[in-house]
């Protein structure tokens, strides 16, 4: 069979002889012969027809295969997908424990795990605005969780669980205060993953030096006072310094912790701005005066955290404010400077008697409503998130204490951990659990840190007063969301029902 | 074959060149045309939650009038692009005129070294430079506490960390500037070099009166380039500031862009920046270009 390129055919060369019909009398060629005779006149008829095509065969062949690629994209998409669940997460921890849950699992080969990274939420704001592609279950990180919320109730992509939830229990099987996160106007969209209790990760050696143990700092007063007794001045970047409590002056994260911890939010449960109460205001005043006092109870928090813990390892820093998952992170990049040297005690309370922790961060798991079977996905959320021997080894790798208590009575919890030297940190952490601050969720909520975080150095610079801070904060919040309410009464004005995108 | 000819004759006439252009404007209809038509029709919406779409007209753009945060933004990028010129493109020329001189040993092994950073990914660089800013560990501070210059937060501390930005797009983008000015230097003609030494000038007066006439248009085209890209900053802030902190010290226009369309889900509001920031850098491009105009006259 000769190529496209062979010598004499002739770009747009003349017709190639055609094979020479057999003779009157000859025996036509038999089996495989006569289809070998027959294939070469329609490959021949093939070759006159690419000549007559002006550009050339090697076009005529380019554009044949972009047919026939285009085409077959086409009908693999049209054709039905094997049915799968899919779940999406953004950390390959998680993608790893999911698979490891499924691998002994009858459901294993018709669940489909993905990791898209951070990637993951531009793709499902895509999937959810085009209800294309869409996941069956998808994590979500409480800061990320607010854009997806936003808008009437019943536009929410995500499927309302509150029924499922109640109905079996799960919201006393798992600590009630975790859903307020993942919830609007009463209504839970996603699972707790995680409680992401706060303890001070501390030097108990250093503290001893002062005349101190855990037991005296139960109040802030008092840790206040020690931490001032502890500070030395010193440089940036020199070794002398040091303070009681490293916090952040540039970011608005410490000072929610603390506010949590107090009772107080951003939001309340309605979904209304209070970020400018009297309560959030005395916290924030505070929260400056740690900075300014004479002398300083608190310092910056350094450029990273492993700048943080080698400051502690240097006892540069008393204490140092740690959610469960940041003990793993220790365990991990910092084991050779902080192994053995430190301790946990629960967070200093407001009054005696008070609440002695807060949170950081979070996670939860969402069924899009456009999901193929809602009932499936709730039935593989459940075993993903539920699972004991899931719980105990995530707790064991990551220590991160679930937000299922009926796991607490775990072995795992009460084992000595080294790092820590030999306490039993998993048992204060479940017992800090039950105290965790319920964190009212917002589909503004995105919006609210990041307006508090531009003003926040400024604050903590002494460049604006906090309840101007405040107030600036509450006001840009009031006013997305009033815009937000006048285009939708707007639309609805018009007779337009604000749904899908046009 | 007369048949072949005239069926032939038929395929070429109407429609052959579209044929042959096709693909391009289909690619081009695709990723282009679209988007942008897209984009004009997204900013005169507005978007709330993955589900809820609203036309709302101009109130993208007039709400974009009174929002400080995006004129602050813009104030900052412009702080960037001004800064980043005035230390990129004299170190870059002085790189140049290094490499471009025969007395350097090893000139092509220091044109590598000095364009290598331009291949490092802008993620790649923030996550490193991360550790080299480090307030109490980062060898940046470590060298200057070595000649007695006091630690400074480059990361944290609001007034230093625009400079910062500035400092590290030095590393990243002196050497693909370098490039260009090497390419305006090879082209002057040696015999105008010749010529004015025969005259009695200088090495400062060849310069000022060969060198820099010479590369002008190079300079003329790296200023237009170097203020759009500048313009379009938004990887570096992303990762080593960790999203255009602190507060907003270092977020840029297409931080807050980014912001805005993709974090509180506002795409018509993004979509309206974006077209600001095209308008802005129109108008800025154009007076540049009468400006270097003038100049070169």
């Amino acid at each position: 069979m000769t190529g496209l390129h062979s010598p004499g055919a002739g770009r747009r060369g003349a017709p190639q002889e055609r094979p020479p019909a057999p003779h009157v009398g000859e025996v036509p060629p038999a089996g495989i012969a006569r289809y070998r005779r027959e294939a070469m006149r329609v490959w021949q008829r093939l070759r006159e027809r690419a000549d007559e095509f002006p550009p050339g065969r090697v076009p005529l062949l380019l554009l044949a295969l972009a047919a026939a690629s285009g085409a077959g994209v086409l009908v693999r998409s049209a054709l039905p997908q094997r049915a799968a669940l899919t779940v999406w997460t953004f950390t390959h921890i998680a993608h790893e424990e999911f698979k490891q849950r499924l691998a002994d699992h009858p459901w294993r080969d018709q669940v489909r795990v993905l990791n898209l990274g951070t990637a993951m939420f531009d793709r499902l704001a895509l999937a959810l605005m085009t209800q294309t592609e869409l996941p069956d279950l998808v994590e979500i990180e409480q800061s990320m969780v607010g854009r997806y919320l936003r808008g009437p109730l019943a536009h929410i992509p995500f499927v309302d669980l509150t029924g499922r939830i109640d109905s079996e229990g799960w919201n006393q099987k798992l600590i009630p205060a975790r859903f307020a996160r993942y919830s609007v106007a009463g209504r839970v969209f996603g699972i707790p993953h995680d409680m992401h209790p706060m303890v001070l990760v501390y030097r108990p050696d250093v503290l001893a030096a002062l005349g101190r143990q855990p037991a005296d700092l139960a109040t802030w007063d008092a840790f206040v006072a020690a931490a001032q007794e502890f500070y030395r001045p010193g440089r940036l970047g020199a070794a002398q310094w040091r303070y009681g409590l490293a916090l952040s002056a540039v970011e608005g994260y410490d000072f929610l912790a603390l506010l949590w911890q107090r009772g107080g939010d951003v939001f309340d449960a309605s979904g209304n701005v209070v970020i400018d109460s009297p309560l959030a205001l005395d916290t924030l005043e505070f929260y400056v005066r740690l900075f300014h006092s004479d002398p300083p109870v608190a310092g910056p928090k350094l450029s990273s955290w492993i700048e943080d813990y080698a400051a502690l390892a240097r006892g540069q820093f008393l204490a140092y404010a740690a959610p469960d998952w940041m003990l793993a992170g220790m365990q991990l990049d910092a084991r050779a400077l902080l192994e053995g040297k430190v301790r946990c005690m629960p967070l200093p309370a407001w009054t005696p008697g008070g609440r002695r922790t807060s949170t950081s961060g979070g996670t939860a798991l969402f069924i899009p409503r456009g999901c193929a079977d809602a009932d499936r996905a709730w039935e593989l959320a459940k075993l993903l998130y539920f699972d004991r021997q899931s719980l105990v080894n995530r707790f064991r790798t990551q220590s991160i204490v679930p937000a299922l208590r009926t796991v607490f009575d775990d072995p795992v919890f009460d084992e000595p951990c080294a790092f820590f030297q030999g306490q039993r940190v998993g048992r204060l952490l479940t017992e800090l659990a039950e105290e965790v601050p319920p964190v009212n969720g917002s589909p503004y909520a995105s919006e609210a840190f990041s307006l508090l975080n531009a003003v926040f150095a400024d604050v903590v610079q002494r460049r604006i007063a906090p309840h101007q801070a405040l107030a600036q904060v509450a006001a840009g919040l009031r006013a997305t969301m009033a815009r937000d309410r006048e285009a939708l009464a707007a639309a609805q004005a018009a007779r337009r029902d604000p749904g899908r995108v046009e | 074959m007369a048949r072949t000819a005239a069926r032939r004759a038929q395929l070429l006439v109407p429609g052959a060149p579209w044929l042959f252009l096709a693909p391009f404007l289909l690619l081009f209809a695709t990723f282009t045309v679209y988007p942008l038509l897209h984009s004009v029709y997204l900013s005169l919406r507005q978007m709330i939650g993955a589900g809820v779409d609203v036309y709302v007209g101009a109130g993208n753009f007039s709400e974009l009038l009174r929002d400080r945060v995006f004129w602050q933004s813009v104030l900052r990028t412009a702080y960037f692009a001004a800064g980043s010129l005035l230390v990129q493109l004299p170190v870059a020329l002085g790189l140049a005129l290094l490499v471009h001189g025969k007395r350097l040993p090893g000139r092509a092994f220091f044109r590598t070294a000095f364009f290598l950073p331009v291949l490092v990914g802008p993620v790649f660089i923030g996550v490193a430079f991360k550790r080299i800013y480090g307030v109490q560990e980062g060898a940046l501070n470590q060298v200057l506490g070595w000649v007695g210059i006091p630690a400074l937060d480059w990361l944290r501390d609001p007034d230093v960390v625009l400079n910062t930005l500035i400092l590290t797009g030095l590393w990243m983008y002196a050497g693909f500037h370098m490039v260009y000015f090497l390419a305006g230097l090879q082209g002057i003609p040696v015999e105008l070099y010749e010529a004015a030494t025969v005259d009695g000038a200088g090495p400062w007066a060849r310069f000022r009166h060969v060198t820099l006439p010479g590369i002008w248009p190079v300079a003329a085209f790296l200023l237009t380039a170097s203020t759009i890209g500048s313009f379009g900053l938004f990887d570096l802030p992303w990762v080593l500031t960790e999203r255009g902190g602190p507060g907003r010290a270092s977020t840029t226009v297409m931080v807050y862009l980014y912001e805005k369309g993709f974090l509180a889900g506002d795409l018509g509001y993004a979509a309206a920046m974006g077209w600001v920031i095209t308008l802005l850098l129109l108008v800025i491009a154009l007076v540049q270009l009468r400006l270097s105009r003038a100049w070169a006259e």
